[in-house]
């Protein structure tokens, strides 16, 4: 640094003695030579919904071959994609959500916890670096038993929310929990189920797991929707104050550039592709007519947005000439604000 | 957990003994509670994620900066019946009046460390002027930045240069095109300015004078190079020099626009449609056709002040508009 400064101070000196006239033709020596930073901002945003305070917490990504895990043809994928100045693999997001209630701290999944490797399991940190800890969150809702959205609850056996109760549906715990259904699966799932059981059992031994059998309201402003097929207790879940709602989706949708144009794509991760598709269709038809927010873990963090019905992105229509055409739906993801 | 409200201490006693009665509610409910007490009472953060976000342009690292937001009443200030505008608003989910982002954009070329725009600093109000904050957060310093180029001449550009009448980028040569500095500087135009808008004259003078005094100010005439792998594009109209920057590395191209546009909700669908702060409106519309036309159909990356932070995606052709995507969000790599 010392003999840069020295460099740069003689060069100025030089460029002075020289010419003006080159002076304001060639740019002044750098002073800085700054090293690239090369990392990236927190991964957390803010918004407020009614009188709750949402933060969305980025785990990390993983990237995902579109190609081959979408069920269609992998050019149709790879066009797709390269219309929305995507290639293969997709860096995608894995996202969580924290709402505070005013009364509970709630979040939604957990990220991978570093099961899916080193590109994830940052959110702890996140959630840290936007003011909370692990320890104030009183309740946890988790989607479904996929490593990336459970693989936080736990780390060495020991839970990483040590106050917080887990609720899940009756029918994902029915199944990922059990040993009878883990020696049923196919040898390359049985690691799926063994997961499960060893991010729960913390919580389960402490009496902080539970289970809930249909739609119903859990928490004040927090409840389930039963949204079954990518997994067989699959759950969304609509958190709502002062008429403002989002529904956290979790995995209704994973590769954007491809599902919202045309959502009857499922992906090789559906348990019951036919329901998961079933059900993108209604959620997503009901957030769009009501303009409810959306909350996914899969959209590019924050992953938040709103829904316009009806519009294919080839045909946007123009202001005033909304057009109900296509079979998607068109995503505006949030605009960025600040909290006030 | 209070640690981070600034204290007034005019209220330090009466804070105090609030917290006190909050700490004492807190520990009676902790012990009288039944199965899963709310520990937390968490308060609420109500704070927002350090503005910057990053990503890499061929070999250069570039990086947003927000200087924060402003409300604007878009249908007062856009050229379009009031009702066309507030359905376009509607349909992408905003209402009246709209919290628009201020972009900066920091580029690392590995040679040089260039700001393009530089907020409003203390010009308009305490929710911008975050932009040195935020370039902070990204791990820079001002002292680090070689040069800032400016895109024209407005508070919300150029203000962030200057801090009580000291250079806030002390070793940078500021770059401006000439007929802006010519008109924003013109003692004349100040002058003559209606009292409310000698505000932009005033600012301009008071942003610029420390680097002029320093010999670090270089107003531009035609395009050109003006570092490696920076390119000037006068692009006038909004405001007679207003200049796109044209970023390249590897063939990688990203276009900072600057006030091409400033209400995508509505622009985009609608490109006519001109705002009030525009010098020459039908320049303005002219120029936002051409650069948006050029950025299309050359797949490059666009940066804009005003869309959405980080204000970085890309553009294609969509009826008598254009779809904006923005940048998927990524890790540098």
């Amino acid at each position: 640094m010392q003999i840069r400064l020295k460099t740069a101070a003689w060069a100025a000196a030089a460029c002075a003695v020289a010419a003006l006239a080159f002076v304001a033709l060639e740019p002044a020596p750098a002073v800085a030579a700054a090293p690239m930073v090369k990392t990236q901002a927190p991964g957390w945003y803010r918004l407020a919904l009614g009188d709750f305070e949402v933060t969305a917490l980025n785990d990390g990504y993983l990237d995902v071959p579109a190609e081959k895990v979408l069920q269609q043809p992998a050019d149709k994928t790879l066009k797709a994609l390269s219309r929305a100045w995507l290639a293969t693999p997709v860096e995608t997001s894995v996202n969580a959500f924290l709402v505070n209630t005013g009364s509970k701290l709630v979040l939604f999944d957990t990220g991978t916890g570093g099961a899916f490797g080193p590109t994830a399991g940052r959110l702890v940190a996140n959630l840290q670096a936007a003011g909370y800890q692990p320890g104030q969150v009183d309740d946890i809702f988790i989607t479904h038993m996929h490593g990336d959205h459970m693989g936080g609850l736990s780390h060495d056996g020991a839970r990483v929310f040590p106050n917080a109760t887990v609720h899940v549906d009756k029918r994902e715990a029915d199944h990922y929990l059990s040993q009878a259904e883990m020696d049923k699966a196919p040898a390359a799932d049985k690691a799926g189920y063994k997961a499960a059981m060893a991010q729960f059992k913390p919580y389960a031994d402490a009496g902080r797991l539970k289970t809930f059998d249909a739609s119903a309201e859990i928490v004040p402003g927090v409840r389930s929707l039963e949204t079954p097929g990518h997994t067989a207790g699959h759950s969304s879940y609509v958190v709502e104050s002062k008429g403002q709602r989002m529904i956290v989706v979790g995995d209704l949708i994973h590769v954007a550039a491809v599902q919202l144009d045309d959502p009857t794509v499922t992906v090789a991760f559906d348990a019951d592709p036919k329901a998961a598709a079933a059900q993108r269709r209604r959620v997503f038809d009901q957030a769009a007519k009501e303009g409810d927010l959306i909350a996914a873990a899969h959209l590019q963090f924050p992953g938040i947005g709103h829904l316009q019905a009806g519009a294919a992105h080839l045909q946007l229509p123009t202001v005033g000439h909304p057009q109900a055409i296509g079979k998607g739906w068109r995503y505006v993801p949030v605009n960025y604000t600040q909290p006030r | 957990m209070f640690t981070n409200i600034p204290k007034r201490p005019a209220l330090d006693r009466a804070f105090a003994g609030a917290a006190l009665a909050l700490a004492f509610a807190l520990g009676a409910f902790a012990l009288a509670a039944a199965p899963a007490p709310a520990l937390a009472g968490a308060p609420m953060a109500k704070s927002q994620a350090p503005g910057y976000y990053r990503l890499m342009l061929g070999d250069f690292e570039v990086t947003a900066l927000s200087d924060g937001t402003i409300d604007l009443a878009a249908d007062k200030l856009l050229k379009a019946p009031p009702a066309k505008i507030d359905q376009a608003l509607a349909r992408a989910f905003l209402a009246e009046p709209v919290e628009t982002s201020v972009n900066g954009f920091l580029v690392n070329t590995g040679a040089r460390l260039v700001l393009i725009d530089a907020g409003a600093g203390t010009l308009f109000g305490p929710r911008v002027g975050k932009l040195v904050e935020n370039l902070k957060a990204a791990g820079y310093r001002p002292e680090q930045v070689d040069d800032v180029f400016i895109t024209h001449l407005h508070p919300d550009h150029v203000g962030g240069i200057a801090l009580n009448g000291a250079a806030v980028f002390p070793n940078a040569t500021i770059h401006a095109a000439k007929p802006d500095a010519e008109y924003w500087l013109s003692q004349e135009n100040l002058d003559k300015a209606p009292k409310d808008s000698k505000m932009f004259f005033q600012g301009a003078r008071d942003s610029l004078k420390p680097y002029i005094d320093a010999g670090r100010f270089q107003p531009f005439t035609a395009d050109a190079d003006l570092v490696p792998g920076v390119r000037s594009w006068g692009t006038h109209g909004h405001t007679a020099g207003h200049t796109s920057y044209v970023v390249e590395s590897k063939g990688q191209r990203l276009v900072v626009i600057g006030d091409l546009i400033h209400f995508g909700s509505v622009q985009f669908d609608d490109p006519s449609i001109t705002v009030a702060f525009d010098t020459d409106a039908k320049a303005a519309a002219a120029e936002r056709a051409l650069v948006f036309g050029r950025v299309a159909k050359g797949g490059d990356l666009m940066a804009a002040a005003h869309l959405p932070f980080p204000g970085i995606g890309h553009l294609r052709a969509a009826g008598k508009g254009w779809q904006w995507t923005p940048v998927n969000y990524t890790q540098p790599r």
